[in-house]
Parts: structure tokens; sequence; C-alpha cells
């Protein structure tokens, strides 16, 4: 009896030891919405484009870590499905998660996380550098998710509950510039045609910068309509053209900015007229502080639009588009054209000169010339009254 | 069957439409519709009629003026309306129909590209005028006709007030001349005169079910003449977006 007792009590140990096991991960972990700096407010709080990126953007989450072993390791990843030691692990050939933060002590703190390193190529080592805003060669909005990992530091196991991680959406390749870019007269504007973009299926508008006709900046003969991305960290001298992705040349001088990306993009259109110049639009470049910015069409189904008539009848000048996405990046300048805004006749104005008067809103009142307006309202009057008879 | 015979029967089915409209009785059960429906016993009660509107529309813009802005800016080709009217049919009349109230609305507009000012051609930027007419109006439907005549036509007539907005652009911005607002608003009389072909000859027991499950009593379609004569009353203030042409729609009494 001794030794039957002896055995259910070891046998009962045994599976309190086993089901004790998944205890470990009794632990719990929250945290807060991040608050970002180096951003606008009035952004989503999980979406993201270039400008956040090159701004250096940076999150401060606030964790809330309970009953997590002292010996816990605590680190934030990004990628997908980083709560697999498989995909964090840095032997893995098939690794999808950069490590974010070191080695951190699984307690309650605040943690701050980079932009640029959640948005960093996945699996890649992370450095705050301004070239991983180049990292995605993908348009259009990519998901990815943080993950806030407390794990074993023997067996990687998971040693905590809870909402451990944070997905976020983002875009910081901008969209490339319409091609064909063709300019027609209105009145007070110019009327464009251009082919859209392929494959570009976030595009939200086209918009229209302008400036009077002039001499082209100097060192700017050759024009980047787009183009693919720098691939590489080498920043190499690119002569007179232009960077779309990363390269930011200053009026097509030979300089580029320190760690910018080397390589440049694809050789793009020249300009459909050859005197067709202007002193701060570039083909290939972003679109200038100078610039006149001369209105944007919606780019559903769009191969054309008119700027907004802010222009002056017979003087000739250059207009170029730059797309927008869906998460307000704004792409370089599309090839420049070139026409003479010229005074139009409308159908108002044909009206008028034809001897009309009606117009000046719709709250203007015109009495009749004659007696029929009294005849209509009786007539309205009499049916009414006919109805109530009827009832 | 050869197209001699598709001809008969097909005669045969309309003259059946016009003809063959006995009063039985009339209900809807677990299968459906039965009888017919155009016996008053079981019909259930009609209060309103819907209807949406396809037609020309030519304004008469260039009425009373010393050229033809309009025809010179928009050219001739024909223009399109549509539009719908909800009528109230407040009052049935024995052995006539019914009278009723209508609200109708209706849009169109009108697009060309601009001609440049010094007559050398036109340009790319386009030069707008639309139009939206109202109408508060009197409606009579001598439904009497398919109701004991057994010929499902239904003559109609309708008299009111119309009264129309209309603007302008050219381009991207309204227009303007002189500083005056290229908008306004335009009235006048407003009628009509019409004929709906009752479509529930077509198909009694939907018709029946219809009414039971939905409450629609009768469908039609419709082609009228419609006037909406909105000159201001013969003002020289007000821009003239009277027309006077044939329109198409479909209804419903409900």
């Amino acid at each position: 009896m001794r030794f039957f007792r002896l055995f259910v009590a070891t046998l009962w140990l045994t599976a309190l030891g086993f089901s004790a096991a998944p205890a470990q991960a009794a632990g719990t972990l929250s945290f807060s919405p991040p608050i970002w700096k180096n951003r606008a407010a009035d952004r989503l709080i999980n979406k993201f484009n270039r400008k956040d990126c090159i701004d250096d953007a940076t999150a401060t989450f606030s964790l809330a870590i309970r009953n997590a072993p002292t010996n816990a390791l605590f680190q934030v990843w990004s990628g997908t499905s980083c709560d697999q030691y498989g995909n964090r692990s840095p032997t893995s050939t098939t690794r999808t998660c950069s490590l974010l933060t070191g080695d951190l002590s699984p307690i309650d703190q605040s943690v701050e996380i980079h932009l640029r390193d959640m948005v960093a190529t996945s699996g890649a080592t992370v450095d705050q550098s301004i070239e991983q805003c180049d990292a995605s060669s993908t348009a259009g909005l990519q998901p990815r998710t943080l993950y806030f990992v407390v794990s074993d530091p023997g067996t990687n196991m998971t040693l905590v509950t809870g909402t451990t991680s944070w997905a976020f959406t983002y875009d910081v390749k901008a969209p490339p510039a319409p091609t064909n870019v063709s300019a027609f007269s209105g009145d007070e504007t110019l009327v464009t045609t251009f082919t859209p973009p392929k494959g570009e299926t976030n595009l939200l508008h086209y918009k229209f910068y302008c400036s009077p006709i002039g001499d082209p900046p100097a060192g700017t003969g050759g024009t980047d309509t787009g183009g693919s991305g720098g691939t590489g960290a080498t920043a190499d001298a690119d002569t007179g053209g232009a960077d779309s992705a990363g390269g930011v040349e200053a009026g097509g001088a030979t300089t580029e900015t320190a760690g910018t990306s080397g390589t440049a993009g694809t050789a793009g259109t020249a300009a459909v007229e050859t005197n067709c110049h202007s002193a701060i639009l570039v083909a290939g470049q972003p679109p200038p502080a100078g610039a006149i910015e001369c209105g944007e069409i919606g780019a559903q189904g769009a191969t054309g639009g008119e700027t907004s008539p802010v222009l002056s009848n017979d003087m000739e000048y250059v207009v170029a588009i730059a797309t927008e996405d869906n998460v307000n990046n704004i792409g370089v300048l599309s090839e420049l054209a070139c026409n003479i805004p010229k005074d139009t006749t409308g159908f108002y104005e044909a009206y008028r000169e034809a001897g009309g008067e009606a117009g000046g809103g719709f709250c203007s009142f015109s009495p009749a010339r004659n007696g029929a307006a009294a005849l209509g309202l009786g007539l309205l009057v009499g049916a009414c009254a006919l109805l109530r008879r009827r009832r | 069957m050869s197209r001699a015979s598709r001809t008969f029967a097909s005669l045969v089915g309309v003259a059946c439409a016009f003809t063959c409209l006995t009063a039985h009785a009339q209900g809807v059960d677990e299968f459906g519709g039965y009888g017919s429906k155009r016996g008053t016993q079981s019909e259930s009660k009609q209060e309103a009629a819907f209807e949406l509107r396809l037609g020309r529309y030519v304004p008469e813009v260039d009425s009373d003026l010393n050229s033809t802005p309009f025809q010179s800016t928009f050219g001739g080709d024909t223009r399109y309306m549509f539009g719908a009217e909800v009528d109230w049919q407040l009052v049935r009349i024995p052995h006539f129909g019914t009278l009723a109230p209508g609200l109708g609305w209706g849009y169109t507009k009108f697009s060309a590209k601009a001609r440049y000012a010094d007559g050398s051609g036109t340009s790319s930027s386009h030069t707008r005028l639309a139009i939206m007419p109202m109408y508060l109006v009197a409606v009579a439907r001598a439904d009497v006709i398919p109701r004991e005549l057994k010929i499902p036509l239904v003559p109609y007539a309708k008299l009111g007030f119309g009264y129309g907005i209309w603007w302008s652009s050219d381009g991207q911005r309204s227009a303007t001349y002189q500083g005056k607002k290229g908008k306004g608003a335009s009235y006048g009389l407003t009628y009509a005169l019409g004929a709906m072909f009752l479509l529930d000859v077509l198909d009694e027991d939907d018709a029946v079910t219809a009414d039971g499950l939905t409450g629609i009593n009768n469908s039609y379609i419709f082609a009228e003449w419609f006037r909406p004569q909105l000159d201001g009353f013969g003002s020289t203030k007000v821009l003239d977006i009277g027309s006077s042409s044939w329109l198409l729609g479909i209804a419903l009494e409900i």
C-alpha cells in the first residue's frame, strides 16, 4: 500500500510538472498605442509614407510586462510571423523578421522604435539609416507587423500572452510619373493628356506643376522619368540625370547628399518640344518649392486633365505632372510639356454677348414680364382646391 | 417555327393582351399569385405613382436672343435628360381614374470644347451648361380604360408650375461674365400629355403576386410629350431652359 501511495504521488507530481510547464507562459504583455514624433499629427497612426521614413519618424510604445521570468529576453521584431522562432532565428535561411532592439529586461518600460527600421528589408540588420527607406521595391501598401517578444533564452519559447503584436502598413516608394505628356491651350489653363504609369494600383491624384518657360537650370541636360530605384549604398556621381528614389541632387549638379542610394534611374524620355524648358521644373526630380501648384485631378481612370485657371493668357508655360499615391507620396516630375493659354468664349459669355441677361446666382429673382405667373399659380391653387373638394 | 407562324403567334398574343382581361378571383397563396388582379375586390390600396424618365431635352436658350449661343457652342446633337417623378394619388374619381399632385426632378448637362475668342478654332478646354428642371403638377390618369374597358392603356395629363436651376462652367471654374455668375433659376408652366401601357397584362399572375407581396398595383411603360416652359413667363432676365420633347419611362403604382 505504501508503494502504491508513493506511485500515485509520483504520478501526480509528474502530471503537475507537465501541467506546470505551460505555466511559464503565464506572463502577460500589453502596450499602449504608439506616440509618434517627427510625423504630422493628423496622419493615421499605423499607415506610413516615404516622407515619414525620410523624416525619421519614431514611435514610443509604453509596455506593461507582468509575471515574466527575470531571465527572459525581451526583444522587438518587425516582419511577418515573428512570434515563431524560425522566422527570427539568425541561422534561418528563410528569416522574415528583423530585430529592432537589443535584449531588454522583461519589465514595464517605454521602447522607442524608428520607422526606418520597421520598414527595412525583411530579415536584414537594421541601423536606422535613411537608405532603409529605399528598401522596398514593391509598389503599393505593404503590410508588416511589430512583435514584442518575451522569450526563454534557452528554449526560445514565448513566455507571455496578451496583445504582443502591432500591425501597420507602409508605402515608401513614390509612384512613377506619367509618360507621353502633352499640353494644349485652355483659357488661363493648360489641358494635358498623358499615359498613366503602368502597374500602379494605389494612385490618388495627378498633381500639376507649372512655370513660365525659361532656360533650364545648369547641368540638367538629361532627364529621368521615374526609373527604378537605387539598389546599393554606394554613392556615385550622376551626371545631369536625377534619381527618382533616394537620390537628391541640387539643381542638377553632380553632388549627392551623403548616404543616398547609388544607381541612377532608368533613362527617361526627352521633352516633347526642343525648347520646352523651365528654370525650376526638371523632369525626373521632385517638385521644387518655386513651382506653381496648378491643380490636381483624381487619378482613377484619368488620361488627361486641365490645370487650375491660375496662368496668364498669351504667355508660354511649362507643365509637368507628378503622381500622388494613397499615402500621399508624391513622385518625381514627368517630362515637360509646353503651350500658351488663350482666351476662349464659353457658353455663358456667348449667351451674354448675344443679349441674354440671366445669371447672378440661384437666388436671383426676375419678375415675370406678363400675367402668366398669376395664371400658373392660379391653376395650381385651383387644382389644390379641386383635390380638397373631392376628399 | 416559321417566321409567319411566329408573327401570327405574336399577333394572337397582343390581341389576347387587349381582350382577355376578364375578372377572376384574385389573391396570393403559398404557390404565388393567382387569378386576375384587375377586379377591384382584392387589389391592395393604391396611393402613389413613381416614374423614371429618360428623354430628349433641348433647351430653348436661343429664343429671343440676337444670335444662337447655345447652338453655336453645343451644336445640334440630341441631348438627353433623365428624371424621376412621384405622384400622391389622393383622389380616385369613379369611372375616370386618379387625380394627384406630383413632384418631378430631372437633370441634363451639355459640354463642348470652348472656342478661342479670336476665332482661331477650338481649345481643349470644355465649357458646360447643366440644367436641373423641377416641377409641381396636378396629374390626372384615366385608368378607367384598363379597369372597365379592359384595354391596357392609360392616358394622362399633367399641368403645373416648373422651376429649374442651371449653372455653367468653363474648364474647372464656374462661368462668370463681367462679375455676374453664370448660374440662375428659371420658372414657368409645365405640362405634359402621355399614355402608359399596362405591363400587368403580359403576366397576370406575376402582377398579382407583386401586388400581394410588395403592394405594387400596376407597372407601366409610358411615352410622354413633356413641355417645361421655363422661360420666366416671358422675362428677359431669365435663361429660357424650357424644352418641348418626347420622353420614355417606366412607372409603378403602389
